[in-house]
């Protein structure tokens, strides 16, 4: 019974990504699966739409800043809360961390009437400033838990050989939390990548990401395209949580420094 | 007590560090996050353009409250969300079973099928659903084949929802319930097997008591994070079948009744927030609260 | 395959737990290469091993939480191979003490007892007299996070033995524990067990502790017993160079038999010109390599004289508790133990070490067996 339902979650939880991979290869007009014969025409029709490939560009730009930032800043904020732990310091955590309990989409009307306020328009900052909101607690939680899972001994060696607090932050520190940098930096920018629900109210037509693309094509196109451009959005992060297993472990990351409930 | 001069210059220096790598990201936060919410806030409680009253007003929540379809809505959320939680329930339990407690070479697969998703493009999977559901697939036909009727599939329906919620939100279940199953050790049921307790009872007096705290903030994550989440409902749900989530975004972007909306969000963010509170709270084991209660007495 | 293990007990009563050639396979490594054992009613034998022996494995297969692959286990002439744990009736404590952490210490230990459908009064006495027995009346609302290492160490001991079973595991019941702590519990558990009667397999790596506390040792390594016997005869009697290597004998070295004499089974062996005696298991020819053991209690040093040239010479001594250890350099280094008052060896003194040839064993030294399989 057990293993019935096992392996119903497996096939459950993988189905969608490979529905949508077989129907984009398809040679027919229909969206439906399956596919009518195979052909990557679809892939030549999404990639020869400028629209198609001016989001692509703004998303890929879009989640590497967001990414570089968000890790950067996240790890600076890491190091102080758990380094120099007070009640300030206690208290900007919980700040920095709320969004993960507060729904995305009160969050996105909040800075779409910000932006409006101050007459602010979709661009680069206006759009990496509101990632950085959602992406940086993902990150900030993965580096406290790398961080504090450090044994601060050998920050004192490190100070008992002469080293300044400098020289222990950049040459015993972050070598340290190398992979929970990396595996922070590749969940952020997946994260940037794929979202819709909170860049849906900060985008505006002619500055557009690949997700919020996608969301209105549903409404009023109707053609295999749109599953070309899902299947990109799928590799970019299947391709990311290959990197994540590679390099760091996927159960490792999940269950030591990752999101973990 | 005297501090050295040298001692608390050093303390304030090591404040001032420790708040100087905090400030950028603190200055972001109360800027734009911070301030979006007052936003709202703001929003919720601003007077309608129009009417010549005062400088807030409640009336959007009054509206909220009095509005038969936002109460037909909030059912429908709370059928559709209680129906993802059961599914999350039942395949999320039995996969964090799996895959800490077995040693067979298949775990590791297993792991990776129901976890990836958690950072695999929602929005690329939700079209695998819509080739699945929609009108021509095999469902579609299968359904009419079955049932006579408009060959249109599963698509637009609240079981298109409710089963592209589970399948997003299943990894919160099983990471939940997983993470609460690591206070149980194999070596548990082998002592109570051997004091004569059946595999059932195992499972009933020895395991479910133990991630009991996972599943229930597994079921509050599951339950709040159905509830917030729009885009799902619009894709697989449409019009009609929309949900609290899906009905603010169109209250904001597509209706324009921004008051009603704000006043919406606001609701959703105090329900939202309570709970996942109460989630962080249950992940935390009964016993060992109650242990550092028994010690501290000194019983 | 098997090899039949004469037991110490004795031999016209029938044994309460026979395993017969167990054997068992995991990832295609043998486990357990066909074990026999017996263990008498009301024994307490201790099974000892290094880490990899198969220890645990067959635990778990007594236990039932492990199939065997070839053999049976046999409790008081009933065959136990299709008998699931929870209808086996047998005790078990784990190293790490498997307490379940959401009931309280009282409910801990009368779990069996509910499995059992006891009624009430009589549970609420019979886990009040094993809370008594322990020394644990005052902890029986307590949560078993809330106890120290040796509170619940009592706890998983109590929880076993308060069902009454007819056998009782204990898996490395000390490894968990601290050292000064080690030593006191080691006795109670010994007395507890004593004074129940009930029979007994204590699991552990540590020879001191299973010297302690068991009546009879059985020596596993690669899956195989090497030898089952009182801690005296593991100590004078090793069966081969592992038992005397385990056993912890610290004199080890090699050399080659000059002469076997059948009639005292012993031989005399040279190496680099210090001859010595030690007695053997089986005839040797000249010539043959062997290790041989001698413990440091049986090495005499006597001061060298003109008569006999000296070989040796005082390197060093240590006082221990018990007295004093040399260790004396020559043709082999070779640790000896001397009575504290003995003080005239002083480093650098010349000396002659000699022992009693039954009291040092040499074993041929045979191709290495292929690598234990680990569990």
């Amino acid at each position: 019974m057990m293993r019935v339902l096992v392996v119903l979650a497996v096939v459950f939880a993988t189905l969608p990504g490979v529905i949508v991979v077989l129907a984009s290869l398809t040679a027919g007009q229909s969206l439906a699966f399956p596919p009518q014969g195979l052909s990557l025409r679809w892939y030549e029709v999404i990639f020869a739409d400028p629209d198609f490939r001016d989001a692509l560009l703004t998303s890929l730009t879009l989640a590497t800043i967001t990414s570089l930032l968000a890790v950067s800043l996240s790890a600076l904020a890491a190091i102080s809360i758990v380094r120099y732990r007070s009640r300030a310091t206690a208290l900007i955590e919980a700040m920095l961390l709320s969004p993960l309990a507060v729904p995305h989409i009160v969050i996105g009307i909040g800075i779409l009437q910000l932006y409006g306020y101050f007459g602010l328009r979709a661009d680069l900052l206006t759009l990496t400033l509101g990632h950085l909101i959602i992406t940086i607690p993902f990150a900030l939680r993965m580096l406290i838990t790398s961080l504090a899972g450090m044994d601060r001994q050998i920050e004192h060696a490190a100070a008992s050989l002469g080293a300044t607090p400098r020289a222990i932050l950049f040459q015993v520190i972050l070598p340290q939390m190398k992979m929970g940098l990396l595996g922070a930096a590749i969940s952020v920018f997946i994260l940037s990548f794929d979202d819709v629900a909170l860049t849906v109210f900060l985008v505006q037509p002619g500055y557009t990401t690949v997700p919020i693309m996608l969301f209105g094509m549903a409404e009023n196109q109707v053609l295999p395209s749109i599953h070309a451009a899902s299947v990109i959005l799928l590799l970019a992060s299947w391709l990311g949580v290959i990197l994540i297993d590679r390099l760091i472990g996927f159960d490792r990351f999940l269950f030591r420094d990752g999101p973990s409930g | 007590m005297q501090v050295a001069p040298a001692i608390r210059s050093s303390r304030l220096s090591r404040r001032a560090t420790s708040l100087l790598l905090l400030a950028p990201t603190t200055l972001l936060y109360l800027t734009v996050y911070l301030g979006g919410l007052v936003m709202v806030l703001v929003m919720s409680i601003d007077v309608p353009p129009g009417v010549d009253s005062g400088g807030a007003t409640l009336a959007h929540y009054r509206d909220v409250f009095g509005s038969a379809p936002i109460g037909a809505i909030v059912l429908r959320t709370l059928r559709d969300s209680l129906a993802t939680v059961a599914g999350c329930l039942l395949l999320g339990v039995p996969v964090a079973r799996y895959i800490t407690a077995s040693a067979s070479r298949w775990k590791g697969i297993v792991l990776m099928a129901v976890l990836s998703p958690l950072m695999v493009s929602a929005i690329g999977r939700i079209f695998g659903w819509i080739a699945l559901f929609g009108p021509g697939s095999v469902i579609a036909d299968g359904l009419t084949a079955l049932f006579g009727g408009k060959p249109t599939g599963l698509l637009y329906t609240e079981a298109a929802i409710i089963i592209g919620l589970t399948n997003l939100l299943l990894p919160f279940m099983v990471l939940s319930v997983a993470s609460s199953r690591a206070h149980f050790e194999e070596d548990m049921s082998k002592a109570a097997l051997s004091l004569g307790a059946t595999p059932l009872s195992v499972l009933l007096q020895v395991e479910l008591p133990l991630i009991f705290p996972g599943i229930l903030s597994g079921a509050l994550i599951v339950f709040s994070l159905s509830t917030t989440n729009f885009v799902t409902a619009a894709l697989l749900g449409g019009s009609g079948r929309d949900l609290v989530g899906y009905e603010i975004y169109l209250d904001i972007l597509v209706y324009f009744q921004q008051g009603r909306g704000a006043a919406l969000a606001m609701l959703l963010l105090v329900v939202v927030v309570a709970l996942m509170a109460l989630a962080i709270q249950t992940g935390v084991q009964r016993h060992e609260v109650r242990d550092t209660a028994a010690r501290t007495r000194g019983t | 395959m098997s090899e039949t293990v004469a037991a110490g007990g004795p031999p016209e009563q029938e044994a309460f737990l026979q395993l017969r050639d167990v054997a068992k396979n995991l990832g295609g490594n043998p486990v357990l290469a066909g074990v026999s054992l017996d263990v008498f009613e009301g024994d307490l034998l201790g099974l000892l091993g290094p880490s990899g022996s198969g220890k645990t494995t067959l635990l778990n297969i007594i236990g039932g939480f492990t199939d065997l692959d070839a053999g049976s286990v046999r409790i008081a002439g009933q065959d136990l191979t299709a008998l699931p744990p929870h209808r086996r009736d047998i005790g078990i404590t784990f190293q790490k003490y498997a307490l379940f952490p959401h009931l309280t210490v009282f409910d801990n230990i009368g779990f069996g007892l509910r499995q059992r459908k006891v009624a009430a009064p009589e549970l609420r006495q019979r886990v009040g007299e094993m809370l008594a027995v322990l020394g644990l009346t005052g902890l029986a609302g307590r949560y078993p996070r809330s106890l120290s290492g040796g509170e619940q160490q009592r706890v998983a001991l109590a929880r076993a033995l308060a069902v009454r079973p007819r056998l009782m595991l204990l898996d490395e019941p000390l490894a968990n524990l601290d050292a000064a702590l080690r030593q006191r519990v080691r006795f109670e558990i010994r007395e507890i067990l004593r004074s129940t009667g009930v029979t007994s397999i204590f699991v552990t790596h540590d020879q001191d502790e299973a010297f302690a506390l068991c009546d009879r040792v059985a020596v596993l390594r690669g899956g195989r017993i090497q030898q089952i016997g009182t801690p005296a005869e593991l100590i004078y009697q090793p069966a081969n160079a592992f038992v005397a290597r385990f056993i912890g004998s610290p004199n080890v070295f090699e050399a080659s038999v000059q002469h076997y004499d059948a009639q005292t089974q012993s031989i005399r062996f040279v190496r680099d010109r210090f001859t010595g005696a030690a007695c053997v298991r089986a005839p040797l020819t000249p010539g043959t390599r062997v290790e041989v053991f001698v413990r440091p209690d049986e090495v005499v040093i006597a001061r060298a004289d003109d008569v006999q040239p000296a070989k040796f010479r005082v390197k060093d001594w240590v006082h221990l508790v018990s007295g004093r250890e040399a260790w004396i350099e020559g043709p082999i280094t070779l640790r000896a133990r001397l009575p504290s008052e003995a003080t005239h060896l002083e480093r650098g003194a010349a000396v002659i070490p000699s022992w009693r040839p039954e009291r040092a064993h040499a074993f041929a030294i045979e191709p290495a067996p292929p690598a234990a399989a680990t569990t």
